[in-house]
């Protein structure tokens, strides 16, 4: 039987027609070669720049939040606004990683690994600085509920930000667990490759013994569904609480009922726009350009324009409710945002955020890799300035004239920022070196399930992706054959 | 058969009736569920060796681990009335020149540690002021003098020496020559027997000199009573009894006069009600915004020298209604201000008798014209009565330029310089006192004088004195020690009857003085002692029918003549020369200079231009934007007297072409350097010791940052929509309608419901509440000291308050309405409003801050975390974050602590000495820790506790907060809600002037404010419309 025409509908999820050898060899490789000099130099910067975040972190436990900008008006400040930021950008490696599962979106094969480690560390950060910002976190423990010799004394459960406890630790658990699942069998062919005694042992112990059998497939398999089943509400819930910490409070411009799609949508929007920042550096460095094609770039563009124009449309209604509602204090707080102290915040925040998605209108932008890069780092600015805008220019100028205020961040909240920035990049630039960045195993899943036709191969760029493939292997004639036999 | 139970008493049979037999916790501690039923013992053998050993385990590792030693000495003998945990109150008196007021001091074992004001005086009827409340930390002060102090040779440095080297030294000078020319120089002496101890040196030493003055003199009005009246002194003004109160830059809500009184009686005059829909109406004609005029009903903002012409003026208007000689003035030059100065004289005209005219123009023959005023009014005798001489200011500042010309020429050998630091508030002072041989100075810390003296013996704290005060004739208070001196100081007149050879201890000479004389008329002169020294205060005439020493009324004898007086100061004119007039003036909140060393005055923030830890020059917002000059500018101000260097502050409500100089700052010697901040505006008063004077200005370079913690002035936002917080009316339409002003309340109070049950639906108990009077509350800080004084809220210093890092438990709110040249002020305490729907109790995420079942809204900080969430979520912003560790009391060691005054590695608020002010009853917090106003929950369990002793009901009145005990006009009651019958539920709950702020948001505040009424016409009221001043970006 002839294999049928099948029309060209879409894009190759994977380019250059790989094997599944080379598909290992290519995504293995920079894990067990010894470090490059830039991976060297790149490491020792952003561990250099994290400890001094630790270290002012220190300084700022030692010393009291005085050393903060904060003031008798404003209790939050860059501390919250980092945080929400934060768990905003871990959404989205939840989102690909478990609702594009379910949804069997096949293009996710090639982001999930990377945008779920992304996850794991934005958490970490995220987690950091609820604590961090704590006037003694030397007690934080109490935020714990668990029977105790104080009475027994028990968390207040009507406050939203006990619910964040349990909520970033849920998402922080449940992200971690599903990750590392899907790492084993990957690490397991690491640990098949590699010819270091020491490396030899840490992979064999980090994959817990994985033998590829039939069994543990199907086992492993299950086990993906079950924790994407488990994941997918939590990518609805954990910024819906989140956004709790301001919609059930009584400040205007916090107190309001649209947060919770509104923030949810935003991380989506925030976290799109990191992964974006990430994968466009990280395939050009790890030359992963097969795998994270021009599509996969174009689709996470496309979800970014429908998120960030959820994101516009509710800040336009946040306007429209605070006219409408005829409260006097709801309607200063968004004139104040408009036009107070801190408009250049506000119209930051509505340029990055809602302003330039909007050019992904255009397909050409959407699949230029260079725009696409100056665009996320414009909407990880912009939803940075979300936060900053819903928390500091809310509580700067609240209902009492007497108590208004003004913030600007010390040196101190700066350097935690950063230092967070610098923590983030080591985490992934570790993840990078130790764990394969692509899902190997279900990249390979995906390699000959769809369509053989696509649209923007051009037979040059069969034949170039053939040629290649065979300089490395040497098989070149019987490479043809199977490749293009579906008997 | 049943056999029936007989009972003797109601006690008895029901004995929950009886208060002695509740618990006070009316809430049952958890304790008990969690061990279980008692008396059942469930644990066996094997439990119990298990306990065993793990208590042994849990000892033995408990007792290995080091632990700080903490010195704890016990009595070894109980002293009397020492009684740990028991508070012991005196009654004495606080004086320092002329502020005086009497007190109560509250020691906790052995130490002072809170002051309020003494009922049993009729003057001050247990009002307080600043000053004296903050003289308990004045007290701890780390920079006192330990000993005497000499200078040897041309040393800078003073160095130790003993008493009896002082006595031996000094007494030798005076017994070798008799007849050396000595001069004693005071501030107003009060006290009857310190004049009669400097008697007794002056017998022995009779080239004697005693000279009195006041840094802020009434030299003048002093002067021009004795014109008028035959009585260097002032007469006592009764401001209830008016109903009018026209004040010439009298700041009689300030510092002028006897303020206090002056406070009382304006409030007294000031509570209108449905039944008695009255109260008094205020005029103030001032350059600056004092605290009278911000109160006033009408303020006519006026420049100095038109002051002095609206005065003359209004002399003419009464004058020509009265039939008296006109002095020929000329008028106004604002036509505004001269329609209200008729408005005035009107008022006056309708109101003789019921009136007043103030006038605190430092010029006599000023004051001999309001004199006339006030006589063609017919006021004297009743609304300003001579009975008794109010003997508060005695200063004469003709003698005192008399002496430094004496000093000077060399004539004055020894000079002794008593409660008085006049190298600072004296210009020239220092180079006269080069001529003087012998300089002895009693200061208690090494002042500026006293760093130019030879000797410095320094005198006890007033708290730890024995002495007596006159403030009016016939009126007497005591001064008791409440601790023993701390250090090796002596009591001034105790020095001037050693060296006058009276072998007498200061307390028996005293004692025997008020024996023979005060009490001399007294059955029972020892029982009258120990009864007048247990109340603080002696009148034996203060009730009706009291007649002074002379009989009768002083007699209206004018020596000279109006016309001359008004001729006479029409021709020198007031503030002439220079291009801007300045006027010095006293801020009442920190005094003249003698407080400035004080760090809780230092924090006070101005009620009006709430800033702390400066003065300023505060100019007029549009002038000083013209000369392109804003807050924080420095400028030079030169007088012919000197120059300063001064920040600008752009006050609204100052007058054009004026500049207006708080005195007291700008010391050089208060032994901390954050407190000798600001600038010395004594330095610009020439040897008349005007306050009032022209100068010249020229921008400088340089700006200072104010620590202004209230940078937006107005109710109004930017769509010019006034928030209700404040609540006003006009007395024209309360007469009408009682609700005028707050009608919007009533839509409200339809819907404040809820789904949730009413925890409090059943009134029993408790429920404290508190409400507050906009129309008495005048802005004195004197709640806002007495809260951090009870309360061991921390000093945070400059840097921190300008970070609004403030910590505070109730601040003054000051809104402006209107133009910026004039506008109304409002004031408004603000504290924690103990909502029953709480916001900051939901959001806490370990329930930190919950609700008592008394309606407290309390705060654990064991277990605060310090997240902050509360303190966003309060509406009303009155929580207080401990950012640092101001109080030295977090687990960090001492590294960390933050001592605004900490100074070459030597802890000032922090030290061991000034941390004996502390309350033992208030938890010190660390840093970390939220807190808040508590409503003095403290105070409340110990009223219980004593009530429960007494076996009584607690009754309304048995709790009153620091602020309320503290505030002279009695704008704060605090209460029982569910008692109908007490003060508080009368003016919360069945008042039509009270509402509560924002209760829209349905917090439910457990604090009432009363609807401001102003006693002006309607049209004249111009709070709807908003404050015109520009907002304040940052």
């Amino acid at each position: 039987m002839g294999h049928a025409f099948v029309s060209p509908i879409r894009e190759p999820l994977i380019t250059g027609r790989k094997t599944y050898k080379q598909i290992t060899d290519d995504i293995c490789g920079p894990v067990e070669g010894p470090p490059t000099k830039s991976w060297l130099a790149a490491i020792s910067f952003t561990a250099v720049v994290a400890l001094i975040g630790f270290a002012t972190i220190g300084y700022s436990i030692l010393y009291g939040i005085g050393t903060y900008g904060l003031d008798r008006t404003i209790g939050w400040g860059w501390d919250i606004t980092n945080f929400v930021w934060w768990v905003g950008i871990g959404h989205a490696g939840t989102l690909i990683s478990a609702i594009l599962l379910l949804f069997r979106q096949k293009w996710r094969t090639g982001v999930n690994r990377s945008a779920e480690a992304m996850t794991i560390f934005a958490v970490m950060c995220a987690g950091m600085f609820p604590l961090i910002h704590m006037g003694r976190i030397w007690l934080m423990f109490f935020v714990f509920p668990y029977p105790n010799s104080r009475g027994p004394l028990w968390v207040n459960f009507n406050s939203p930000l006990l619910w964040d406890v349990f909520a970033i630790s849920t998402y922080f658990t449940v992200s971690l667990l599903f990750w590392y699942a899907g790492l084993i069998p990957d690490l397991a062919t690491v640990r098949d490759r590699v010819t270091g005694k020491w490396q030899k042992m840490l992979y064999s112990i980090f994959s817990f013994g994985w033998r590829g059998s039939a069994k543990e497939w199907q086992r492993f398999e299950s086990l993906s569904l079950i924790l994407a089943g488990l994941a997918a509400p939590l990518v609805l819930s954990v910024h819906t609480i989140v956004s709790f910490d301001f919609a059930t409070s009584v400040i205007p411009g916090w107190h309001t009922t649209i947060f919770p799609p509104y923030f949810v949508a935003g991380a989506i929007f925030s976290g799109f726009a990191m992964v974006l920042t990430l994968m466009l550096v990280a395939r050009k460095l790890l030359k992963l350009e097969d795998y994270i094609t021009i599509a996969h770039i174009e689709s996470m563009n496309k979800v970014i324009v429908l998120t960030g124009s959820i994101v516009g449309v509710a800040y336009i209604t946040e306007l429209f409710m605070a006219w409408y509602s005829g409260s006097p204090y709801e309607g200063y707080a968004f004139r104040n945002r408009v036009s107070g102290p801190y408009w250049w915040a506000y119209w930051a925040m509505m340029t990055c955020n809602v302003v330039s998605p909007q050019f992904f209108w255009v397909k050409a932008l959407r699949r230029n890799v260079i725009f696409t890069f100056i665009l996320s780092i414009f909407i990880n600015i912009g939803m940075w300035f979300e936060r900053f805008v819903i928390i500091v220019i809310s509580l700067h100028r609240d209902m009492l004239p007497s108590a208004w205020s003004y913030y600007v961040p010390t040196w101190v909240e700066v350097t935690i920022f950063i230092g967070t920035l610098g923590f983030f990049m080591t985490c992934f630039l570790l993840f990078v070196k130790v764990a394969p960045v692509v899902a190997v195993a279900e990249v390979k899943s995906i390699l000959k399930t769809s369509g053989d036709q696509y649209i923007t191969e051009t037979p040059e760029q069969v034949e170039a992706g053939i040629k290649g493939l065979a300089q490395s292997s040497g098989h070149y004639e019987s490479l043809i054959k199977p490749q293009y036999d579906d008997e | 058969m049943e056999s029936n139970t007989y009972w003797t008493s109601l006690k008895e049979h029901m004995p929950q009736e009886d208060p002695k037999n509740r618990d006070e916790f009316s809430e049952e501690l958890p304790l008990l569920e969690d061990i279980g039923q008692q008396g059942e013992l469930s644990s066996g053998r094997r439990d119990f060796l298990k306990m065993l050993g793990f208590s042994v385990t849990a000892a033995t590792l408990a007792a290995s681990c080091e632990t700080p030693v903490r010195k704890a000495i016990p009595y070894v003998i109980k002293p009397e009335d020492v009684t740990p945990g028991v508070a012991t109150w005196y009654a004495t008196t606080f004086l320092n020149g002329s502020d005086w007021c009497p007190i109560m001091v509250k020691t906790r074992e052995g130490r002072p540690i809170k002051i309020e004001g003494n009922r049993f005086s009729s003057i001050t009827q247990g009002g307080v002021d600043t000053k004296a409340l903050a003289s308990v930390l004045g007290l701890y002060h780390n920079k006192r003098l330990r000993s005497p102090m000499v200078r040897r040779g041309e040393e800078a440095q003073l160095s130790p020496i003993t008493w009896a080297d002082a006595d031996s030294a000094i007494g030798g000078k005076l017994i070798a020559n008799p007849n050396l020319r000595i001069a004693i120089l005071t501030q107003t002496v009060m006290s009857p027997s310190t004049k009669a101890a400097v008697a007794r040196f002056a017998e022995r030493y009779p080239n004697t000199v005693h000279v009195a003055y006041d840094p802020v003199s009434e030299h003048h009005m002093l002067e021009a009573n004795a014109a008028d009246f035959g009585r260097r002194a002032l007469p006592e003004y009764h401001l209830d009894k008016c109903k009018v109160l026209v004040s010439f830059g009298a700041d009689y809500l300030g510092a002028w006069g006897s303020p206090i009184q002056n406070q009382k009686g304006w409030a007294a005059a000031r509570k209108p009600s449905p039944a008695q829909p009255e109260m008094s109406r205020t005029f103030q004609f001032e350059s600056w915004m004092s605290r009278s005029g911000a109160n006033a009903d009408y303020r006519i903002p006026l420049q100095p020298s038109q002051v002095a012409v609206a005065l003359m003026q209004l002399h003419d208007l009464i004058a020509s209604r009265t039939g008296a000689a006109s002095v020929s003035s000329s008028s106004l030059e604002d036509a505004q201000a001269g329609e209200r100065l008729k408005m005035a004289a009107e008022n006056l005209l309708e109101n003789r008798g019921s009136s007043a005219v103030l006038c605190g123009i430092a010029d006599r023959d000023a004051q001999i014209i309001c004199n006339n005023i006030n006589r063609m009014l017919g006021n004297y005798g009743k609304t300003i009565r001579w009975e008794r001489n109010c003997l508060i200011k005695q200063g004469n500042d003709e003698q005192l330029a008399s002496l430094m010309a004496d000093m000077k020429a060399g004539r004055v050998d020894m000079l002794f310089m008593h409660g008085c630091n006049p190298v600072y508030d004296v210009p020239g002072f220092a180079d006269a006192l080069a001529g003087v041989e012998t300089s002895v100075s009693t200061a208690i810390s090494a002042d500026e004088t006293a760093r130019l003296s030879s000797f410095v013996l320094p005198e006890h704290h007033v708290l730890e004195s024995w002495g007596d005060a006159e403030p009016y004739t016939g009126v007497y208070s005591l001064i008791q020690p409440t601790i023993r001196p701390l250090f090796d100081t002596r009591q001034f007149p105790q020095s001037l009857l050693n060296w006058a050879g009276v072998e007498m201890k200061w307390y028996d000479f005293m004692a025997e003085y008020w024996k023979n004389n005060i009490l001399a008329a007294e059955l029972s002169a020892e029982r009258a002692w120990t009864h007048a020294l247990q109340h603080g205060v002696y009148e034996p005439n203060s009730h009706s029918g009291w007649r002074n020493p002379a009989g009768e009324d002083a007699a209206y004898t004018p020596t000279i003549s109006v016309a001359e007086a008004a001729s006479r100061f029409r021709q020198k004119g007031l503030a002439s020369g220079g291009d801007v007039q300045v006027v010095l003036f006293e801020n009442a909140l920190i005094g003249n200079g003698a407080y400035t060393d004080n760090p809780w005055l230092q924090e006070s923030l101005d009620s009006i231009t709430k800033v702390c830890w400066d003065n300023y020059a505060m100019v007029n917002p549009a002038w000083a934007r013209e000369q392109g000059l804003g807050d924080g500018d420095h400028i030079k101000l030169s007088s012919n007297a000197g120059s300063i260097t001064v920040p600008v502050l752009l006050q609204p409500g100052q007058v054009r072409g004026c500049l207006s100089i708080a005195v007291g700052y700008g010391r050089t010697a208060t032994g901390h350097e954050v407190t000798n901040n600001g600038v010395n505006a004594y330095a610009l008063m020439d040897a008349s010791r005007s306050n009032v004077f022209g100068a010249s200005w020229a921008r400088e370079a340089g700006n200072t940052a104010f620590a202004r913690n209230q940078i937006y002035d107005s109710l109004f936002d930017d769509s010019k929509t006034k928030r209700p917080h404040v609540k006003e009316t006009t007395l024209e339409e309360y007469r009408k309608d009682p609700m005028a002003g707050n009608r919007d309340r009533l839509p409200l109070l339809g819907h404040l419901n809820s789904f949730y049950p009413d925890r409090y639906a059943n009134k029993n108990g408790f429920h404290w509440g508190m409400a507050v009077d906009l129309n008495t509350c005048m802005g004195c800080n004197a709640c806002h000291v007495s809260c951090q004084s009870e309360n061991n809220i921390p000093v945070v210093g400059k840097k921190e308050m300008a970070r609004k890092h403030d910590m505070h438990w109730m601040r003054i709110d000051r809104y402006y309405a209107g133009s910026e040249d004039n506008p109304e002020v409002v004031f408004q305490p603000m504290m924690c409003q103990h909502c029953d729907q709480a916001p900051c109790e939901n959001v806490c995420p370990v329930a930190a801050t919950n609700h008592s079942a008394e309606g407290l809204n309390q705060m654990a900080y064991n277990r605060c975390i310090g997240t902050r969430y509360c303190a966003n979520n309060c509406p009303y912003k009155v929580r207080r974050f401990n950012w640092f560790d101001y109080m030295g009391a977090d687990s960090f060691g001492t590294f960390n602590d933050r001592d605004p005054l900490m100074q070459n590695g030597e802890k000032g608020m922090l030290s061991e000495l000034t941390r004996m002010v502390l309350n033992p009853d208030v938890t010190v917090r660390s840093r970390g820790v939220m807190e808040k106003c508590s409503f003095c929950v403290q105070r409340i369990q110990e009223s219980k506790l004593y009530a429960k002793m007494e076996g009584r009901q607690m009754v309304d009145g048995d709790v009153k907060t620091a602020c309320q005990t503290a505030c002279p006009t009695g704008a704060i009651t605090f209460g029982n809600m569910f008692d109908n019958n007490s003060e508080v539920y009368k003016l919360s709950e069945n008042n039509e002037r009270a509402f509560r702020v924002i209760e829209e948001f349905h917090t439910l505040p457990s604090v009432t404010y009363l609807t401001k009424v102003r006693n002006k016409k309607l049209a004249d009221h111009i709070h709807e419309v908003p404050f015109e001043g520009t907002l304040d970006q940052a």
